[in-house]
C-alpha cells in the first residue's frame, strides 16, 4: 500500500478518470490508519493544540486517551480557553501567538481549532515550518484559501488532515460499502439534511468580545451554516457519487434569529451533478424535528447514514418463500412453512429500516461542539497522531475535504448571488 | 400499475424464477415458477400481474376507483349495471351461498337482499345498508385466473403463494412429488400445525392471529366465533377451498356433512388451538 502510486490507488479503487481528480478513498483510507497505528507503536506524537475552545477541549479529551499522543503545547488568544486547556495538560506550555507555538522545537504537529477563518494561515504557517498539521473542518474560509492551503501542503511533503470524522465512522464506512455492493441499486437523490433549534450562540462575558466568541455568526470568520454543518455531509457527494457537480444553486435567509447575525440561519442549496444525480443540502436552526441526516436514495432502497438505517423498496421474500427460493437452489425438497391466515402488510410510514450494522452508535447532531457518540473524531485524531508518527500523509483524505469544503462556499457563493454557478475549472485538483 | 410494486429475480442455474406483488389486494402474492426458459416465466408474470391488477380494479372494497366501491356506494338506491368479471363473481358467491346454507355470505348479512338480474347484469340491494365483500372469494378466483395462464405458457412446476392463505401448485417441487407446505400455528410462530401435499392443487386457509381477530362473522348472529382459530382446506379448485375454508370457521357442526357434501375436497383441517 505504501508504495502505490496515486495512479495506481485510483486504479485499485476501480475509480473512473475523467477531468480532474475523481475519487473514492474511504473504506480503504480505514485500512491504511490501522496499518500506520501498527507503524507508529512506540513512538509519540508532539502535538500543540492551537484554538482550545469547546472543540479544541474536546480533541485535548480524546487525545489524553491515546498512547501516541503526547500535549506539549497550548495556545490560545482567549485567556480563560487557555486556562481550561492548561487544566487538563499541566505539563504542556502556554502560547498566545501561534507562530511561537509552531516554532516551539518539542512540536511535532499542531492540531487547529480556531474560527475558521484563523485556520488557513496557520496551518500554512505550521505546513511551511515544517510541522505536521490537523486541522477542523472547514477547510478554510475561501475557496482561495483552501486551494492554497492544498498547494502548500503538496509542496511540504508533511502530513496533513481536515477534521471531517465521518471518513472514520464506522457505519458511514459500511454505507458506502453496502452502496458500491449495490445494496440499494442505482443511485439517484442525495439528501443532506442538518435541523436544530437554538441560537447558536455562545455567552458573551463582555460585548466587547461577540465577534471573537460567536465568530460563527459573522462572514469574516466563518461561512455560517455551509462552513459549519454542510461541509461534513457535502463531503458524501464526492464519496457515493465519485464526481464534482458542474451546476450549483440555492437560497439562504435570516428568517428567524434576526438578532444582528450576518450569517444565514436557514440554507437550501442544490448540487447537480453530470449525470442528472442532484444532492441537495438544507438546514434550519429555529426547527429541529427532523433533526440530522444524509440520505442516499438508490432505485432499489434508501440508506439513512447518520441513523444507519436501510429501508428497502421491495420487502425481502416472505420467510417461507425465501426458505423455498433457497432450497430449489440447492436442490432440497423439505416441507415449506408459510400457510396461515392471510399476511396483512404493514403500511408505508410503520416500516422500520435495518440497521446496517451491529452495535450502531448515532447522534442528532444537535450538540455544537462535538457528539456524544464516537462519531469517527477520536479515530480521525488518533490516525493524524499515526501519520505525525511515520510523516505518512493519508491518501486522498485532504482531496475530499477540499472538496467538502469547497462545494460548501460555492453553495454560499450561489446563495449570495442567487445565481446557478458552475463549479470553478481552477478549482478543481489536477487528476 | 402505479399501486402495485413488484420485485422479480431469476436464479440462472436452477431455472428459479421468483417475482412478488408488495400491494396486491392488500396482501402480498409471491410466484415461483421453475423453467429454463427465463422468457416463459417472466411473460406468465406480465399476464399474472396484469390480471392482478385488473381484479382489484373490480374487487376491491377501498379502492374508491373500483368496482365494488361504486357498487357498495350506489347499490342500495338502484340497480347498478356490472362487468362480466364483477358480474360472474357475484353469481358464483349465490352458489356458496345456497351450497352453505346461507353460511358463506359476502354481504356477511344476508346475501338473499342483493337482487341478481340475470337480464341486464345488475345488482340491488333491497337493504339498504348492505355492503359487499369479496375478501373471502377474490383470492382464489385470482389463482383460478392465474393457473391457465400457467398452463398456456406450458409452465409445469410453479407455485403461487397468494397473502400466505391462498396457495396454487403447479406440478411438484422440482426436487421432490409435491409442494409441502406447512400451515403455521399463527400463535406460536416456531410451530407448525401440519403440513399439506399440494400438486396441481390448491390450498386455503382462514382464521384469526393474535393481532387479526374476530373478522369472519356468523352472518346469522352477525359475531365472530373463538371456538375455531384456523381452518385449512385442500381442494382440486382454488375458489371451493376459498369459499369453504371461510365457511367452516363458523359453519355449526350438524351443517358440516350436507355442507361439505358440494365440495370436491381433498382434505380439510379445523385448529381449535
Amino acid at each position: 500500500m505504501q508504495d502505490l502510486s496515486r495512479r495506481e490507488f485510483l486504479k485499485n479503487m476501480g475509480v473512473i478518470g475523467g477531468s480532474g481528480i475523481v475519487f473514492s478513498s474511504l473504506p480503504l483510507l480505514h485500512s491504511f490508519a490501522q496499518k500506520k497505528a501498527e507503524e507508529a507503536k512506540g513512538g509519540k506524537a508532539r502535538l500543540a493544540i492551537i484554538g482550545t475552545g469547546s472543540r479544541g477541549l474536546y480533541h485535548i479529551h480524546n487525545l489524553l486517551k491515546m498512547p501516541h499522543a503526547e500535549i506539549v503545547a497550548l495556545c490560545d488568544i482567549y485567556p480563560p480557553h487557555l486556562e481550561d486547556a492548561a487544566r487538563l495538560c499541566p505539563q504542556a506550555k502556554h502560547y498566545n501567538d501561534y507562530n511561537e507555538a509552531i516554532a516551539d522545537r518539542h512540536v511535532d504537529g499542531i492540531l487547529i481549532a480556531t474560527p475558521l477563518h484563523e485556520h488557513a494561515p496557520i496551518a500554512i504557517a505550521g505546513l511551511q515550518a515544517g510541522k505536521h498539521v490537523f486541522c477542523e473542518k472547514s477547510m478554510a474560509r475561501t475557496i482561495e484559501q483552501c486551494r492554497q492551503m492544498y498547494e502548500v501542503y503538496k509542496e511540504s511533503g508533511k502530513v496533513l488532515y481536515i477534521g471531517i470524522q465521518r471518513l472514520f465512522d464506522p457505519k458511514y464506512l459500511k454505507a458506502i460499502e453496502l452502496i458500491e455492493s449495490g445494496a440499494i441499486g442505482k443511485i439517484v437523490g442525495l439528501r443532506n439534511f442538518w435541523y436544530r433549534n437554538n441560537d447558536w450562540r455562545r455567552p458573551v462575558p463582555d460585548p466587547s468580545l461577540e465577534r471573537q466568541i460567536n465568530w460563527r455568526l459573522y462572514k469574516d470568520y466563518s461561512g455560517g451554516l455551509m462552513t459549519e454543518l454542510a461541509s461534513h455531509q457535502l463531503q458524501m457527494g464526492t464519496w457515493v457519487n465519485k464526481s464534482l457537480p458542474d451546476y450549483i444553486t440555492g437560497f439562504g435567509d435570516i428568517v428567524f434569529w434576526k438578532d444582528g447575525r450576518e450569517v444565514y440561519d436557514s440554507v437550501s442549496v442544490i448540487y447537480h451533478y453530470p449525470n442528472g444525480l442532484r444532492m441537495t443540502f438544507e438546514s434550519i436552526i429555529s426547527n429541529k424535528r427532523y433533526g440530522m441526516d444524509e440520505q442516499v436514495l438508490g432505485h432499489e432502497g434508501t440508506l439513512e447514514v447518520a441513523r444507519g438505517l436501510l429501508y428497502r423498496e421491495n420487502p425481502k421474500p416472505a420467510p417461507g418463500i425465501q426458505q423455498l427460493i433457497n432450497q430449489i437452489e440447492h436442490k432440497v425438497f423439505d416441507n415449506i412453512p408459510f400457510a396461515g391466515p392471510s399476511w396483512v402488510p404493514e403500511t408505508a410510514t410503520s416500516v422500520k429500516g435495518e440497521p446496517i450494522m451491529d452495535n450502531l452508535q448515532t447522534h442528532d447532531g444537535s450538540n455544537t461542539t462535538g457528539a456524544d457518540v464516537d462519531d469517527g473524531s477520536f479515530g480521525l485524531v488518533s490516525a493524524f497522531c499515526s501519520s505525525v508518527i511515520t510523516g505518512e500523509p493519508a491518501p486522498m483524505l485532504v482531496e475530499e475535504a477540499y472538496y467538502a469544503s469547497v462545494l460548501a462556499l460555492l453553495g454560499n457563493k450561489a446563495m449570495e448571488e442567487r445565481a446557478v454557478i458552475g463549479f470553478p475549472e481552477e478549482y478543481v485538483l489536477p487528476g | 400499475m402505479e399501486k402495485l410494486s413488484a420485485h422479480v429475480d431469476f436464479h440462472e442455474s436452477s431455472g428459479l424464477f421468483h417475482a412478488s406483488l408488495t400491494q396486491a389486494m392488500g396482501t402480498r402474492l409471491d410466484a415461483i415458477i421453475v423453467d429454463a426458459d427465463k422468457n416463459k416465466s417472466v411473460r406468465c408474470w406480465e399476464q399474472i400481474r396484469n390480471e392482478i391488477f385488473r381484479l382489484s380494479k373490480s374487487f376491491s372494497k377501498f379502492d374508491k376507483e373500483s368496482e365494488l366501491y361504486r357498487v357498495n356506494q350506489l347499490a342500495n338506491r338502484a340497480p347498478i349495471a356490472v362487468s362480466d368479471t364483477l358480474w360472474s363473481a357475484l353469481v358464483d358467491c349465490k352458489k356458496y351461498h345456497q351450497w352453505t346454507v346461507g353460511y358463506f355470505d359476502i354481504s356477511q348479512r344476508n346475501y338473499d337482499h342483493v337482487v341478481l338480474n340475470t337480464e341486464n347484469h345488475t345488482v340491488y340491494f333491497t337493504e339498504k345498508s348492505l355492503q359487499l365483500d369479496l375478501g373471502a372469494y377474490a383470492k382464489g378466483y385470482a389463482l383460478e385466473r392465474i393457473r391457465p395462464i400457467l398452463l398456456s405458457e406450458d409452465c409445469r412446476c410453479a407455485l403461487i403463494n397468494f397473502g400466505n392463505s391462498s396457495v396454487l401448485a403447479v406440478g411438484a417441487h422440482p426436487h421432490g412429488d409435491t409442494w409441502p407446505i406447512g400451515i403455521n400455528d399463527p400463535y406460536h410462530p416456531q410451530q407448525l400445525l401440519g403440513s399439506v401435499s399440494l400438486k396441481d392443487s390448491t390450498l386455503s386457509t382462514s382464521g384469526n392471529t393474535p393481532n387479526h381477530t374476530n373478522h369472519i362473522l356468523n352472518p346469522f348472529t352477525g359475531k365472530p366465533t373463538d371456538a375455531r382459530k384456523i381452518v385449512s382446506v385442500k381442494a382440486n379448485n382454488a375458489i371451493d377451498a376459498e369459499a369453504l375454508s371461510t365457511t367452516l370457521m363458523i359453519l355449526p357442526d350438524h351443517l358440516m356433512a350436507s355442507t361439505l357434501a358440494h365440495f370436491a375436497v381433498d382434505e380439510y383441517f379445523i385448529f381449535d388451538l
